[in-house]
């Protein structure tokens, strides 16, 4: 996990149940492990809000004493890897259900690896990407960026951004957002032929 | 001593004094249950005039209102008979009870995936608590909720069949929400489990001495009934943590 920038001295307080020892056991029933990911998917997205995080690495981040998320020292209780794949399973599938599904987790696929998906990297989104596009749109309007061209490195880590919810935001999650702004006719996206933050975004008028 | 007169005139003489006595009797009777119209009229106007002077306080403090109606129940007045009429239009106390009810059953299924329909009343009373803390309703906001106010909310709840029930498991009470009854084993487990919010084989065995597959059939049916949530680590033998009996505090 990268190290949080804004908010960094907020600190964060795990809701009760994080502390309830049968929440690190898969649970056998279905209704029952149903609920378990709903609290487990709270406790991450709260997490990863308060610390501004994007990505959740399963492999270390379920090591023993590598986060206090998913390793709490306090009961002596740790989740362990097959667990916390079946829960961002869970969490990546609710992004396709219903007429209005809710995006809170996608799977990073390995592009090295080509072979297949391999689950070892999820993006978070406490916010989903809607709501990441309407606050970049509010944004480009309120500073009068229409009709300016931008990369996404300086939309996200340039002087202009400095301060605003999307300040070093993870490039891949600013894609999709910008993704959104495109279809709606808002922007339209250049792909170069460098790497994410060398794609050039342009703004129209409001 | 004189001998005791018989015949028809004697017969006859007796009979009339039966009616008068009848008659007298009567006439007391009826004074007396005129009477005690009265003085039941007259308490049910002071009532009606201690219901309205200590309104607020009635609607306040639970205790008071606890008070008040063991009161009215003791003469047969039941303010909470119906909505209309001049009780409810006192003391709002339809409307309260109704909306305490409301309030209670979305509590209730909310909080089922994780507890299988078993939660205390003392937990059900501070979520109430909360969600009335967040009403638009100032006057929902300020009223303080009682044990007994629960209680018989849940027991307007019975003429429509909702299946929600008060039941004691040692020295808790609970609230049972779903119309499924607990068996007696996992009753005992139950009870076992108050003692540190989970049960383990061991600690079965050894309180109630059951028989291997009978302590595993029991445990499959709490976690089945989602009743129990299995909480299997490395250090310590597999435990079966009761939800309705763990604070969750915040959550």
């Amino acid at each position: 996990m990268s190290s949080p920038k804004l908010n960094s001295g907020s600190s964060f307080k795990f809701p009760a149940i994080h502390d309830f020892p049968p929440l690190y056991t898969r649970q056998p029933t279905e209704a029952t492990w149903q609920n378990q990911v709903k609290e487990w998917e709270r406790i991450i997205l709260a997490y990863y809000r308060t610390h501004r995080l994007y990505r959740l690495n399963l492999v270390e981040d379920t090591v023993p004493g590598a986060s206090p998320v998913f390793d709490n020292q306090r009961i002596k209780r740790r989740l362990t890897f097959e667990t916390l794949e079946e829960i961002v399973n869970e969490m990546v599938r609710k992004g396709t259900l219903g007429r209005k599904p809710i995006c809170v987790a996608e799977w990073v696929s390995d592009t090295k690896s080509s072979a297949k998906i391999s689950h070892t990297q999820a993006l978070i989104y406490w916010r989903s990407p809607d709501e990441w596009a309407s606050l970049l749109w509010n944004w480009i309007n309120e500073r009068g960026l229409n009709n300016s061209i931008m990369t996404v490195y300086e939309i996200a880590n340039g002087e202009l951004a400095e301060g605003t919810e999307f300040y070093e935001m993870d490039g891949t999650i600013l894609m999709r957002a910008l993704e959104v702004l495109s279809a709606k006719g808002n922007a339209q996206i250049f792909t170069g032929t460098g790497d994410v933050d060398s794609i050039g975004v342009k703004f129209f008028g409001s | 001593m004189r001998r005791r007169a018989v015949g028809y005139a004697s017969a006859h003489n007796r009979q009339a004094i039966d009616r008068k006595y009848q008659e007298i009797g009567d006439s007391i009777a009826a004074r007396e249950i005129q009477q005690l119209h009265d003085q039941l009229d007259t308490f049910k106007d002071n009532l009606q005039d201690f219901a309205r002077k200590y309104r607020k306080d009635i609607r306040r403090d639970p205790e008071f209102r606890m008070h008040f109606q063991h009161m009215c129940t003791k003469i047969g007045v039941d303010p909470l008979a119906s909505n209309k009429g001049f009780w409810a239009d006192l003391l709002g106390f339809g409307d309260f009870y109704f909306e305490l009810s409301v309030q209670i059953t979305e509590i209730c299924i909310a909080t089922r995936p994780q507890n299988g329909g078993l939660i205390e009343i003392e937990e059900l009373k501070r979520r109430v608590k909360a969600k009335r803390g967040t009403s638009k309703d100032p006057k929902a906001q300020q009223q303080e909720i009682s044990e007994d106010d629960i209680v018989r909310s849940i027991k307007t709840l019975k003429p429509l069949s909702s299946g929600f029930e008060i039941i004691t498991i040692g020295k808790k009470r609970l609230v049972r929400s779903v119309p499924k009854e607990l068996d007696t084993d996992q009753s005992s487990l139950l009870l076992l489990a108050q003692t540190n919010g989970y049960v383990d084989k061991s600690a079965i065995e050894k309180e109630l001495r059951w028989h291997d597959g009978r302590v595993t059939r029991a445990l499959d049916n709490l976690l089945q009934d989602g009743l129990a949530w299995i909480d299997c680590s490395e250090a310590e033998e597999d435990r079966y943590w009761i939800p309705s009996f763990y604070d969750f505090g915040d959550n």
